[in-house]
């Protein structure tokens, strides 16, 4: 019933969207963290900026990714000067948007996490001899779990469900570019609906049965995915 | 001016939020034994001066020596996890991820002994928290979870204890709880403990010295006994005024339920309350319930009558109103009397007089 070119779009979305995440929750706890701590008057502008995503169409993201990443883009540049190459067209540049897209969905719930923790627990491990290393990886982390859960899920799904940026920097290439939005696309404009149900079917599926484990998930207790907050 | 033994303090701290103007501008020495209360209303500085010791504040500059120890001056500024003390938060801050016996190791695992398992008993037993281990710190009541905070800041094994309003926010029945702890721990450990705190009866009943903090500055300093015996430094504090006098039960008088207590200087005779022959007590006798007169009367009331020397009349801050001061033997006692009186008995410097001891309050 699915067929191979199928089971390389879910194979290739799983491995796109596994990818991000994992750099996603590497590079935004050191974001997220300096979000929920800093008196700096940047704070404003690198909230503003990090939740850019969630409000821009995919389409303005793709355009300008597709840029920067271009042959006279900042990236462009770089990956060239450095022997990669050009990014566009191919899975490394989907990483890259993929990142970007879904970097909110990464950098709030950690925010929110690190915000409530509070600085009491950091005081009371400072008392007691531990130094900022020890304090952030054996009081915030386990502290701030919930919210790298609740990170990684919606990171990995949004990554799952992202569409606009794929088709303007990834195009169309079957095992390189071409994840399953995309691919579904391409079946409903051939006219296979029967096709295009099955992969829209069990992306249905999938990003219920995420969401609802995350709000049934103990963690999800008083935790809100959009917190309209300012972090004061 | 350098005494290795004792903890110097000359810091000046200026809040840097804008929505606080607030800034504390402190010196003083405090005993490297026994308990030093910081007394003060909130708002006074209390907290904070107790946060810059330990290093949980920036912005501050001036000199924290600890035993001879620079903890802060022009050129150091010992990173907070790195000063040996133990700190006790108002509202305990647990680890709320660990459970008990988890937050006692994270001390242990971070002390300069962390293999010390004869002072984790000892501490376990001490503030008899062995029951509590197994359970999630969430789980644990206000009193509870100070007891566990506080074995966790003796078990870093700290060379200095603060202590931030450890009972503030406790229900007296939970108070009562707790304060037998404090006492055992004050004498079982002879680690200099920083005691902040606005409520008087704990001042009285925990602390040797007390440090009186006002608007960020301090107003007095030194013994208890001193602070509290001196009219304008006790007013200053907001609290009456009397003298601390330590003595022992002789023996109870089983027909009036009377305890007769020796003083030294003189003996008193009290309600019996719970007392027994031979305890120790330290009694606290207020100015105001303290009369004056010239001739030993037998026909009062009052049945302690202490033969004494004026040594000062001190103003009080009711116009009315003065605080003689008595000297019995080498025990002060204060009389709070209108100036009327202090007119009509003439009294002068030095004069015999009989002091008339209406009741005293049993700090313990």
């Amino acid at each position: 019933m699915i067929t191979e070119a199928q089971m390389d779009a879910i194979w290739l979305t799983i491995k796109l969207a596994s990818i991000t995440t994992i750099i996603l929750l590497t590079l935004c706890t050191p974001l997220a963290w300096w979000l929920a701590n800093t008196r700096s008057r940047m704070r404003g502008v690198v909230n503003a900026i990090v939740a850019l995503p969630l409000v821009l169409p995919p389409t303005v993201l793709g355009f300008y990714l597709l840029i920067a990443l271009g042959p006279s883009g900042i990236i462009g540049t770089i990956t060239q000067s450095l022997g990669i190459g050009l990014l566009p067209f191919t899975f490394w540049g989907l990483v890259i948007g993929s990142c970007v897209y879904s970097l909110p969905f990464v950098v709030q719930p950690l925010q929110n996490a690190f915000v409530a923790i509070g600085r009491r627990p950091l005081e009371a491990a400072a008392t007691l001899r531990a130094s900022p290393l020890d304090r952030f990886f054996n009081v915030v982390v386990p502290l701030a779990k919930p919210g790298f859960i609740t990170a990684g899920i919606l990171g990995f799904a949004h990554t799952v469900g992202e569409f606009g940026v794929v088709l303007m920097i990834g195009g169309n290439i079957p095992q390189e570019t071409k994840v399953i939005s995309v691919q579904i696309y391409d079946h409903v404009e051939a006219l296979e609906y029967t096709q295009a149900h099955v992969l829209s079917g069990g992306m249905l599926l999938f990003t219920f049965l995420v969401l609802l484990a995350l709000y049934n998930s103990r963690f999800a207790s008083g935790m809100h995915l959009f917190k309209g907050r300012s972090y004061d | 001016m350098t005494d290795p033994d004792t903890i110097e303090i000359d810091i000046r701290y200026q809040a840097s939020s804008d929505k606080k103007r607030f800034s504390l501008n402190a010196a003083l020495h405090i005993p490297s034994t026994g308990v030093t209360a910081i007394f003060g209303a909130s708002g006074s500085g209390k907290t904070t001066l107790l946060r810059c010791i330990a290093g949980l504040e920036s912005d501050l500059t001036g000199t924290i020596k600890v035993t001879g120890t620079p903890w802060l001056d022009a050129k150091i500024n010992v990173p907070n996890h790195r000063r040996p003390v133990g700190f006790v938060f108002q509202d305990a801050a647990l680890f709320e991820h660990l459970s008990v016996k988890g937050n006692l190791q994270f001390a242990l695992k971070r002390s300069e002994n962390p293999d010390n398992t004869a002072l984790y008993h000892q501490v376990v037993s001490l503030l008899d928290i062995k029951k509590l281990l197994t359970r999630s710190t969430p789980s644990l009541s206000g009193g509870e979870k100070q007891r566990v905070a506080i074995a966790r800041a003796l078990l870093i094994q700290p060379k200095l204890l603060l202590m931030d309003e450890p009972l503030a926010s406790l229900g007296q029945s939970h108070k009562n709880e707790i304060l037998p702890y404090l006492e055992s721990l004050a004498e079982h450990f002879s680690i200099p403990i920083i005691y902040v705190t606005h409520d008087m009866q704990e001042v009285l009943r925990l602390a040797q010295h007390i440090v009186l903090l006002e608007d960020g500055k301090v107003q007095a300093s030194g013994s208890i006994e001193q602070v509290l015996s001196t009219p304008h430094l006790a007013q200053k504090a907001d609290i009456e005024v009397g003298s601390i006098v330590r003595g022992k039960v002789l023996d109870i008088d089983p027909q009036w339920k009377l305890a007769s207590v020796d003083c030294d200087d003189f003996k008193l005779n009290l309600s019996q309350h719970g007392l027994t022959a031979a305890e120790i007590v330290k009694l606290r006798i207020l100015a105001r319930d303290v009369s004056i007169s010239i001739q030993p009367t037998s026909h009062s009331s009052i049945l302690n009558r202490v033969s004494c020397r004026v040594t000062a009349i001190e103003d009080d801050a009711d116009p009315a109103m003065v605080v003689v001061n008595l000297k019995a033997g080498n025990t002060t006692l204060l009389s709070r009397i209108t100036k009327k009186s202090l007119h009509e008995l003439s009294l002068t410097l030095d004069q015999a007089v009989f002091a008339h001891i209406k009741s005293a309050a049993i700090l313990y």
